[in-house]
């Protein structure tokens, strides 16, 4: 039987509410069903071992580490905390025990900065799929097509922009979207929505479905729609904003200021309690509840509580005409969902809004006028209300049957080019002609040289890469760190620079000698205890730790065959120095207060018998002062 | 609860005798006392330990009891005392074993004592004395507190701090009479503590000759605003941490002369300074920061710098003591007074030409009350 191809995934967890998630759940599931694969997912956010991931029909490991020493590293800048959140700490880890022969990281670029300088990278099959929303390309993104052999994009305007830099290795795969739960209802069941809803037939509702965020063009639509109103009072226009009203944009302060009437402006309104919805003009937040009469349980939607998926498709299907002005996108769901429940859709025509706006894709192009973000100075799109009006007339003027013609063309157009089915099976024909990795190369960590004396060089780039050769063990400088390579000789044009050049290049190679000098804490267990291990965790002070010490002849003594693993600071260790009943001191972190860490839950057995925080009324919930007036009566003294 | 008794709760354990490793380390000492200002906490660290060894060292030393300071090398040194710093705690422990008994702050060193059944003396800010005290400690041990009726402030730092109202001489004399001393203790009485008597304080006052190539690891003060002499000021070029108070201006010369060792200017002000003089002294980049010494109409001086902001000159005068018969009253200073060569512990004692602890009442004394401790000494 011919071997599956292993694929890992590196993201954000297939069950995260995420666009991310959403996006590896439909694909691995897909992968999955096909049977050609052994699926890894590598799911950041998660610990390495944490015993919910076993409950999913493929492998899963959390890309958070749980060993003490790279906990602390993790934790110790602000910087290495955020790479750990992206699993940089524990992803080599997770290539070296499952040997995958494709390499997936779906991803904002940034989250897998550098991954390209690994020396697994493209001898594994190395595929990125991120997001690109803006121009100019970040460096980050130059960086990452130049290193890798497959990039994926979700918008033809980034693997357009790639293509005209001269990169032809990028693919176009846009997030795949489940289509199944966005459809058009039937012309009755439209008209019962919009009578539940007090929406007159004749009323012509332009949606809007979004997060709110700055980068929406709220404004920029509430001009157009006042434009249009003013221009076709005969349309009975309503805006539907299906969105947060108490977060972004202040809404009711754009309308009093641009005098738009509040009852040409619908919101969605969801119960909590009974999570039925209601549309209506929107008059504040904790509304009464008309369906379950629950006093304050009304609020406008939002991530954490609002409408389901067929409640949303509801939504949808109240409306004539979906308009999504922003000022950049890397890929807007709303506007496909909109399309598959056949609403001709106003997309601003920049980023991925150039894919969802084409006459092919059944929407129609908003103008905008280019504006610089400051700091980034990405071009940003600021959506022209004029155009917006224009557009919306042309909608308003439509013949029935035309708008029929281009919803259909446009839930097409998703189905062919978002679905499920036709993203992944995409993804799938670029993964059948990768060769499965011979995985014959050497992932130990080449010691560096600090020792080595440069020589007497006389050329200062032969200098250069003799001191990456043999000091930083770089077997092709000028290959595998040009930029570096460029950076010292621009210093070395100056007088004098070797010696703090030569000085730098040593530092770095002790630092990472001593970066990559790490004991798994499993390696600290003995290996002869197994199920016989207590861990006995006190943080703080040497006074505490000194009056323990009263403490573990009774529970050696209760245990004869256990061993006593201590946690603490390293400052305390040499309190515990030659203890009987201590069998090894370990170094504190604080996921040992989370017994489970050490205990174990479910399937996950645990380091440790059991766990013993003497500290946990003592250190930050104090539970012990009872103001000298309350004392334990009962014998605690083990004589 | 002790905390301690929490812990064996929280572990489902009971309490037995604690352990802790003892390394030999040799010590000539056949009689010691160890003393200790390591501390857990800011508002646990006694600031008068000097003051105690003065009370009891004589009474020691008649006694051929030697004292051993033990802890942190950044400690500073306490007086009469024979430094064994920077050692581990297991050496520590075998030399606590061998001592007579502990004298310092509440800390892992008084715990250990305690655990081998030696007299520890500390004294403690206000706090509940079953939670805060070592677990293991003798009869004759005392954790000494401050006498207050309020109940515990539970904070790691305070200003003004509360242990500092612990009196040397109450420590003292626990110590000698758990000895079995005879001393004469009882009639030292202490009246007054400075609000900067924990603060070490070093003038120099400029005199017709040049400074000498002395060298101060502290920052000092040179005091032009007692002597302005210019030629001194410059030969101050050796020192290194500089400030300098003044109550007439510095040519600029001379400032930038010395301008990398100047921390900052201090400028008593009058009612004839001007702008530009202020400005002078600014010039050279350091902080100046301004005085005036006449509280009533100090506000006259800051409507005329209004953007500068001018503090009052502390003064003080016998009213500030509230004692009326000032006979039998001592001081200590913290201060010290580097002048013609010699070090003074006052104003008052160069004004006498030499060094004396009997308070009187002149304007020398009172000026440098805040770095007092004054006690009562009755016949």
């Amino acid at each position: 039987m011919k071997k599956k191809k292993k694929i890992l995934v590196h993201s954000n967890h297939c069950r995260a509410k995420t666009g991310f998630g959403k996006h590896v759940k439909h694909l691995l599931t897909y992968l999955y069903k096909t049977n050609k694969y052994e699926i890894v997912e590598f799911s950041n956010g998660k610990q390495w071992n944490d015993p919910s991931l076993s409950t999913l029909p493929w492998k899963c490991i959390g890309s958070l580490p749980i060993d003490v020493p790279t906990i602390q590293e993790a934790k110790s800048t602000p910087e290495n905390q955020r790479r750990a959140s992206y699993g940089h700490f524990k992803i080599d880890d997770a290539i070296k025990e499952e040997k995958p022969d494709i390499y997936l990281g779906i991803e904002d670029i940034w989250g897998l900065n550098d991954f390209w300088k690994k020396t697994w990278w493209n001898k594994i099959n190395s595929i990125i799929w991120t997001p690109v929303d803006s121009l100019p390309l970040l460096d980050k993104h130059v960086n990452a097509i130049k290193n890798t052999e497959n990039i994926i994009v979700q918008a033809s305007f980034a693997q357009n922009e790639f293509e005209k830099q001269g990169y032809k290795n990028s693919h176009l795969m846009p997030v795949p979207i489940d289509t199944d739960n966005f459809f058009r209802l039937d012309d009755e069941n439209r008209s019962k929505l919009r009578i539940n809803n007090n929406i007159s037939e004749e009323d012509f509702i332009i949606g809007f479905v979004f997060r709110n965020q700055l980068r929406k063009s709220v404004p920029n639509l509430l001009d157009g729609f006042k434009k249009f109103k003013s221009e076709n009072p005969e349309s009975n226009a309503k805006l539907l904003l299906h969105t947060h009203w108490s977060e972004g944009w202040d809404i009711p302060k754009l309308l009093a200021e641009k005098s738009i009437n509040q009852l040409d402006v619908l919101t969605t309104y969801f119960c909590d309690n009974c999570k039925q919805y209601e549309i209506k003009p929107f008059t504040g937040q904790d509304l009464d509840c008309k369906f379950c009469g629950t006093k304050k349980s009304q609020q406008t939607t939002q991530i954490s509580r609002g409408v389901s998926e067929s409640q949303l498709n509801q939504v949808y299907n109240l409306m004539d005409v979906y308009c999504h002005p922003f000022t950049s996108g890397g890929q807007e769901i709303p506007i496909q969902e909109a399309k598959l429940t056949g609403l001709i859709t106003l997309v601003t025509n920049y980023s991925c809004g150039e894919d969802y706006s084409s006459k092919e894709s059944g929407g129609l192009p908003l103008n905008w006028n280019e504006y610089r973000e400051p700091g980034t100075q990405f071009i940003k799109a600021s959506t022209c209300s004029e155009h917006i009006k224009d557009q919306l007339s042309k909608v308003w003027n439509m013949r029935p049957k035309e708008k029929v013609k281009m919803g259909k063309l446009a839930r097409d157009f998703v189905i062919d080019f978002c679905s499920i089915e036709s993203v992944c099976s995409r993804f799938e024909n670029l993964i059948s002609e990768m060769k499965p990795t011979s995985w014959d190369f050497d992932f130990s960590y080449v010691k560096k040289d600090p020792t080595y004396k440069p020589n007497d060089i006389e050329e200062d780039k032969e200098w250069l890469v003799d001191l990456y050769k043999n000091i930083l063990k770089v077997e092709d400088p000028e290959r595998d760190d040009p930029e570096g390579i460029n950076h010292w000789l621009k210093i070395l044009k100056e007088p004098n620079k070797r010696q703090s050049v030569y000085e730098h290049i040593v530092k770095v190679a002790v630092d990472e000698n001593s970066k990559n000098h790490k004991i798994p804490f499993n390696d600290l267990l003995s290996k002869d205890d197994e199920g016989k291990r207590i861990l006995f965790v006190l943080p703080g002070n040497q006074i505490d730790v000194f009056n323990s010490t009263s403490l573990l002849k009774y529970i050696k003594e209760k245990y004869p065959s256990h061993n006593i693993y201590y946690a603490t600071e390293k400052n305390n260790f040499s309190i515990l120095n030659g203890n009987p009943y201590v069998f090894k001191t370990v170094l504190y972190d604080k996921i040992m207060e989370n017994f489970l860490w050490g205990e174990g839950q479910n399937v996950e057995s645990g380091m440790f018998d059991f766990v013993i925080k003497p500290h946990s009324n003592t250190h930050g919930n104090v539970n012990y002062i009872h103001g000298q007036k309350h004392k334990p009566e009962y014998d605690i003294y083990y004589a | 609860m002790h905390k301690l008794e929490s812990f064996a709760l929280s572990s489902c354990s009971k309490i037995e005798k604690p352990y802790i490793h003892k390394q030999f380390y040799p010590i000539v000492q056949s009689k010691f006392i160890c003393v200790s200002q390591d501390s857990l906490d800011q508002s646990k660290t006694y600031d008068y330990y000097d003051d105690v060894l003065f009370h009891i060292h004589p009474y020691l030393a008649e006694n051929g009891i030697s004292i051993i300071e033990i802890g942190d090398t950044k400690n500073k040194k306490l007086f009469h005392t024979t430094q064994l710093k920077g050692l581990n705690i297991n050496q520590y422990s075998y030399i606590l074993s061998k001592c007579d008994f502990y004298l310092g702050n509440l800390n892992l060193f008084a715990s250990i004592c305690g655990h081998y059944g030696k007299n520890i003396f500390c004294p403690s800010n206000n706090d509940y004395e079953e939670s805060s005290s070592p677990y293991w400690k003798t009869k004759e041990s005392h954790i000494i507190y401050p006498k207050s009726k309020l109940k515990p402030l539970f904070i790691n730092s305070e200003n003004p701090k509360t242990i500092n109202k612990v009196n040397p001489e109450n420590i003292a004399i626990k110590i000698l009479d758990s000895l079995k001393i005879d001393h004469s203790l009882g009639k030292v009485k202490t009246i007054y503590s400075g609000e900067n008597y924990s603060l070490e304080s070093l003038d120099i006052l400029p005199d017709d000759s040049l400074m000498p190539s002395v060298k101060f690891e502290s920052s000092v003060n040179i005091r032009m605003d007692k002597e302005y002499n210019l030629n001194f000021l410059k030969s101050c070029n050796k020192l290194n941490k500089i400030s300098i108070t003044t109550n007439q201006v510095i040519p600029p010369e001379y400032l930038f002369f010395l301008k990398e060792n100047i921390e900052k200017i201090n400028l008593i002000l009058s009612t004839s300074t001007t702008q530009r003089e202020i400005e002078i002294l600014e010039s050279i980049g350091k902080p100046v920061q301004l005085f005036y010494k006449d509280k009533k109409s100090i506000n006259d001086i800051r409507v005329k710098f209004i953007d500068k902001s001018i503090f009052e000159y502390p003064s003080f005068s016998k009213r500030d003591l509230n004692v009326k018969n000032l006979n039998n009253l001592k001081f200590l200073s913290k201060k010290n007074i580097f002048y013609k060569n010699k070090l003074y512990n006052s104003y008052l004692s160069i004004s006498l030409g030499r060094n004396t602890s009997d308070v009187k009442d002149s304007l020398e004394f009172w000026e440098d009350l805040s770095f007092y401790r004054i006690y009562k000494q009755s016949s």
